[in-house]
């Protein structure tokens, strides 16, 4: 069962290791998912990478320094 | 001839396998010298042997799914791959540590020596090196099917990460110590950058986004993330310093 555990964690770390930048994530690929039913395809392709590059830049600069190996 | 797409999925593939396979390699090694090689190739054997497993029954599984449906979840994740490349910017901006495998083969042969009284020694040896190469193959296996979502892309995929565990492995039986010369955070932020590039391109194919220059756009999201990338770092540890 640890094993699994382990698995498990590493499975879930792999893609929700900073809960605030997944969330941030569904909501852009919901804003953008709701955008194509407004935009053209072609403008709505403007949305994903300054979203994508906002969430990066914010989860980056808010991140406290940590000590000790990891 | 090779395409320049099945290029992009066996490096991809080919990068993340190298960082994976120099974690679970360390601790592979830190078990064949400490306890045996007999437990030590068993653990490794069955762990390749459901990592395959896993490659074959959820690559079959994602086939199933409509292509459009199969781009967007597989974009989606690979968006969510994004911690990747945030961990790497952490990382060469000193945010936090770099990830050390002589700390990491020092204490997996401290575990192993202090559990070599026991009567099941082998059995945990077995366990350790089994579980070393499946929660760090579990990730490549992810990205295999990721970035080659039809049967010939994961085709290609899979021969990048084949290609870089035995580099891996041969190199490391060679030397006989854990390979911390490899520039692992490069490898990492290499990493995280495509799987962005590529978890926004399948996205946008997913719900239907018309991409400028099709294919070649990816080329321009490698480079606007990257840059952007390089900057933070900078920027980063310009204010880290000044705190």
């Amino acid at each position: 069962m640890t094993m699994l555990r382990q698995i498990w964690a590493a499975v879930w770390g792999m893609f929700v290791d900073d809960g605030a930048l997944a969330v941030q994530v569904v909501a852009l690929v919901a804003l953008v998912a709701a955008a194509t039913w407004v935009l053209p395809p072609l403008w709505a392709a403007g949305l994903p990478v300054p979203g994508c590059l906002l969430i990066l830049v914010t989860s980056v600069w808010r991140a406290k320094a940590k000590h000790g190996p990891r | 001839m090779i395409s320049p797409s099945a290029v992009s999925k066996v490096s991809a593939a080919l990068l993340a396998s190298v960082v994976e396979m120099v974690e679970a390699f360390t601790i592979v090694l830190a078990v064949g010298l400490t306890r045996n090689w007999r437990s030590t190739l068993t653990g490794t054997g069955l762990a390749l042997a459901v990592l395959v497993i896993l490659v074959m029954a959820f690559g079959s599984l994602f086939r199933l799914m409509p292509l459009e449906a199969l781009r967007l979840v597989l974009g989606v994740l690979l968006l969510f791959g994004m911690r990747s490349l945030r961990k790497a910017l952490l990382r060469a901006a000193g945010v936090i540590p770099l990830h050390d495998e002589a700390l990491a083969f020092a204490c997996e042969t401290d575990l192993l020596q202090r559990q070599a009284a026991e009567k099941r020694a082998d059995v945990l040896a077995t366990i350790a090196a089994f579980k070393a190469v499946l929660l760090e193959g579990v990730e490549v296996v992810f990205i295999v099917i990721a970035v080659g979502p039809t049967r010939e892309m994961t085709a290609y995929a899979a021969i990048g990460a084949v290609v870089a565990m035995v580099l891996v492995f041969i190199l490391g039986a060679a030397l006989r110590r854990p390979l911390t010369q490899v520039p692992e955070n490069t490898l990492k932020f290499a990493v995280g950058l495509m799987m962005t590039a590529f978890g926004i391109f399948w996205t946008g194919e997913g719900l239907g986004l018309v991409w400028p220059g099709a294919d070649f756009v990816l080329i321009a999201f490698l480079v606007l993330v990257g840059g952007v990338s390089r900057a933070l770092v900078l920027a980063k540890r310009r204010a880290l310093g000044a705190a």
